[in-house]
C-alpha cells in the first residue's frame, strides 16, 4: 500500500484520546486539533459514529498496553465507521509487541507519546515545511472544466491559498466555481504530497517509462495524472480519487442542467423562468433598472401540428427557439413555459446598447426583428405550400411599470398577448411600461407585419 | 425494501464462527428478525453504531421508518463481564435505539426494559411525491445562478 492517500476530508477534525494516553497539551504543534477523551475502546467507537460531518475524528490515539493483541480488530472496527480514521497506538514497543500484529500500515506505533504530535503533523500533510509552493500544471482540462479552445500549453497556476485544503473546498468548488473542481483538486494533491508539478493530460501516447495513472471513472476517462516525482503506484490512487471528484462535479452539471432546461428545444424551463424571473425582478429592484418579460405563442400552432405532423410541430419549436437566442443579448433568456408558449425575460444589464455594438439594442427592437425572422423563415417540414406563413403574437410587460412582483408581470404580460391574439394575431402589444422603456423613433402600441 | 416497512435488524454476537446454529436462526426467523453475525465485541459494537449513524440520517432525510436495531449476545458468559458493561454502556450512549438480548440454552430473552414490540409499531407516513415539481427555492436558485458573478448562467445564445 502506497505511504501517501487520497485525503478524504479537511484538516477539519478533531482527534480521539482513549482514556489517559495522552495529555490534550501534547497534540498542539504548527497544528492544533480539538481533542476528544473518552473512557474505553467502546466509547472510542461511538464516538467516531457519532461525529458530525464537520468535525470528524481524523486520528485515534490509543495505549498499546490497553489494546494488548486487539490493535487490528480495533483499527478493523474503527474502519467500519470511518475508512480514512488513523489509529495510533502510544507506548514502547516491549510493552505491545503483538498490538500491530494484524493492523495494516494505517496503524501506527507502539510509538512514544512525544512523537504523536510529529506523527499527526505528518500525517496530515497540511502544513508544508518547504519554503517552495508547489506548482501546478493543467495540461489539460476536462470539457466540463472550462477548457478555452486551443489551449495545449501547460499553465502554470496560482498555487492557491495558504490554507490547507480539504473535500470542503471541493465542495465549494464544485457548487460555485464555473471552471469546477479540477483546479482544486490539483491543488490539493501537491499539498498532500508535497509533489510540485503535478498535470492530468490528455496525451494518449505517454513517454516511455514515465510514470502517470489514468484518471477514470466508470465510462469516463478523464485524462493521465502525471508527476515528474512520483511513481505509477503513488499516481494511480490519487488518479482514482481525482476521477471520482471530477465524475461527480460532470454529473452534478448535468444534472443542473437537466433540471432546468427544455430538452427538445434546448430553451430554458418553466422552472427556470419563475425561478429567474423572480431573481431578475429583485436584482431590478436594487439596481433601479428595468427588467421585461415577453409572452408569445406560435398562431395557429395547433393546426401546424394536426396538418403536418407532430415531428413538423418540435421543428418548429426548436427553431423558433434558435431564432429567438440570435437576436437576444447577452444577459437575456429564452424559456419554453408551455406546449407553444415562449417565454422571454429581457434582464440584460448592459441593456439598451449590447456588448460591442454601436447602436441602441431595446427590447423593441429585438422583438419587431425576432417577429420579423419568424415570419420569412422557410420550415422544410411544413411542405412547399406552407413557408412564410408563421407567426406569433404576444405581450411585453415591463418592471416596475407593468407589474411590481414577478406574477404580476407575467401576468400582465399573458393579458397582453390575449390582447394581440384578439386583434387578429401577428401582433405584440406593449404595456404601459413596456413602451415608456423603450428608446426608439417608434413609439406605435403594435408591432405588425 | 419497500418504503415504510418496519423491520427488525439483530446483530448477532457469538464466539462460535461456525454459525448460528439452527435453533437461533428459527426464533430470529419468527420474530422476523434480521441476522448480522459478528464475533467480537468491538466489531459488534462497530456494527451497531454504524447501523445507528445510517437510521439516524435516513430518519433525517425522510427516506423511511426508523428500524429498530438489536444485539444478541450468543452464550453470554463467552465474554468478560467488563468488557460486556463497557459496550452496553457504550451502546445507551451512542445507540439508544438498540436493545440488547441474550441468547443462553436456546431461549432467547431480553436484557433491557424495552424490547421490540411483537408487533410492529405503524409506520409514520411516508410523504407523497409532489405531482408537480415545486417551483425551485430563492436560496437554491441563489447558489445555482450564482455560478460565476458577473457572468449569465445559461445556454449561449
Amino acid at each position: 500500500m502506497s505511504t501517501v492517500h487520497p485525503p478524504p476530508r479537511a484538516r477539519r477534525g478533531r482527534v480521539l484520546i482513549v482514556e489517559d494516553a495522552l495529555a490534550p497539551e501534547q497534540l498542539g504543534g504548527s497544528w492544533a486539533p480539538s481533542a476528544v477523551r473518552v473512557s474505553n475502546l467502546f466509547e472510542a467507537i461511538g464516538e467516531v459514529a457519532a461525529a458530525p460531518a464537520g468535525k470528524p475524528i481524523i486520528a485515534a490515539v490509543v495505549a498499546a498496553e490497553r489494546v494488548g493483541d486487539a490493535g487490528g480488530r480495533l483499527a478493523a472496527a474503527l474502519r467500519q465507521i470511518d475508512p480514512s480514521l488513523k489509529l495510533i497506538l502510544v507506548g514502547d514497543g516491549d510493552q505491545s509487541a503483538g498490538a500491530t500484529a494484524d493492523a495494516d500500515d494505517d496503524l501506527v506505533g507502539p510509538v512514544a507519546a512525544d512523537d504523536v504530535r510529529r506523527i499527526l503533523d505528518d500525517e496530515s500533510r497540511q502544513t508544508p515545511t518547504q519554503t517552495v509552493e508547489p506548482t501546478i500544471r493543467v495540461v489539460h482540462r476536462p470539457e466540463s472544466a472550462g477548457a478555452q479552445e486551443g489551449e495545449s500549453r501547460p499553465a502554470p497556476l496560482d498555487p492557491g491559498p495558504q490554507e490547507p485544503l480539504g473535500d470542503t473546498d471541493l465542495v465549494e468548488a464544485m457548487l460555485n466555481d464555473s471552471s469546477g473542481v479540477l483546479d482544486t483538486a490539483l491543488r490539493l494533491m501537491a499539498q498532500q504530497t508535497r509533489w510540485t508539478d503535478v498535470a492530468l493530460t490528455e496525451d494518449p501516447t505517454p513517454s516511455p517509462g514515465a510514470a502517470g495513472a489514468e484518471a477514470t471513472y466508470g465510462r469516463h476517462r478523464f485524462g493521465r495524472l502525471t508527476c515528474p516525482e512520483a511513481t505509477t503506484d503513488q499516481l494511480r490512487p490519487w488518479a482514482d480519487w481525482l476521477a471520482r471528484w471530477l465524475a461527480l462535479d460532470r454529473a452534478f452539471r448535468d444534472f443542473r442542467l437537466m433540471a432546468f432546461q427544455d430538452t427538445l428545444t434546448g430553451a430554458w424551463n418553466r422552472r427556470f423562468f419563475d425561478a429567474f424571473l423572480r431573481d431578475s425582478v429583485a436584482k431590478a429592484a436594487q439596481r433601479r433598472r428595468p427588467v421585461t418579460v415577453m409572452v408569445f405563442d406560435i398562431d395557429d400552432f395547433k393546426r401546424y401540428n394536426d396538418e403536418f405532423s407532430h415531428e413538423a410541430g418540435d421543428e418548429i419549436l426548436r427553431e423558433t427557439v434558435r431564432l429567438l437566442n440570435s437576436v437576444i443579448r447577452k444577459g437575456d433568456r429564452v424559456c419554453r413555459i408551455g406546449g407553444d408558449e415562449f417565454a422571454v425575460i429581457f434582464a440584460d444589464p448592459e441593456a439598451p446598447r449590447a456588448p460591442g455594438s454601436t447602436h441602441p439594442e431595446t427590447v423593441e427592437q429585438i422583438a419587431r426583428r425576432f417577429q420579423d425572422q419568424v415570419c420569412r423563415t422557410k420550415f422544410p417540414k411544413l411542405g412547399l405550400e406552407a413557408p412564410g406563413t408563421l407567426s406569433i403574437s404576444g405581450g411585453l410587460a415591463t418592471y416596475p411599470w407593468d407589474g411590481t412582483d414577478p406574477d404580476q408581470l407575467r401576468r400582465h404580460a399573458d393579458q397582453l398577448a390575449l390582447e394581440s391574439k384578439r386583434k387578429g394575431k401577428n401582433v405584440i402589444t406593449f404595456g404601459p411600461g413596456a413602451r415608456r422603456e423603450q428608446v426608439t423613433e417608434s413609439r406605435s402600441d403594435e408591432v405588425t407585419e | 425494501m419497500p418504503s415504510g416497512e418496519h423491520q427488525i435488524t439483530a446483530v448477532v454476537l457469538t464466539p462460535d464462527e461456525g454459525g448460528l446454529g439452527e435453533k437461533l436462526e428459527s426464533l430470529l426467523d419468527a420474530r422476523a428478525w434480521r441476522a448480522v453475525e459478528v464475533h467480537d465485541l468491538l466489531l459488534a459494537m462497530a456494527e451497531l453504531c454504524r447501523r445507528q449513524r445510517t437510521q439516524v440520517l435516513r430518519a433525517t432525510w425522510g427516506l423511511q421508518a426508523a428500524d429498530e436495531i438489536v444485539l444478541v449476545v450468543a452464550d453470554p458468559q463467552a465474554w468478560p463481564d467488563a468488557q460486556m458493561a463497557q459496550l452496553r454502556g457504550a451502546l445507551r450512549r451512542y445507540a439508544p435505539g438498540a436493545t440488547v438480548w441474550t441468547y443462553t440454552d436456546c431461549v432467547l430473552s431480553p436484557l433491557d426494559q424495552s424490547p421490540p414490540a411483537a408487533v410492529p409499531p405503524p409506520a409514520p407516513p411516508v410523504p407523497p411525491l409532489d405531482a408537480e415539481p415545486r417551483p425551485i427555492s430563492r436560496e437554491e436558485i441563489d447558489m445555482l445562478l450564482e455560478v460565476e458573478p458577473g457572468k449569465p448562467f445559461g445556454p449561449a445564445p
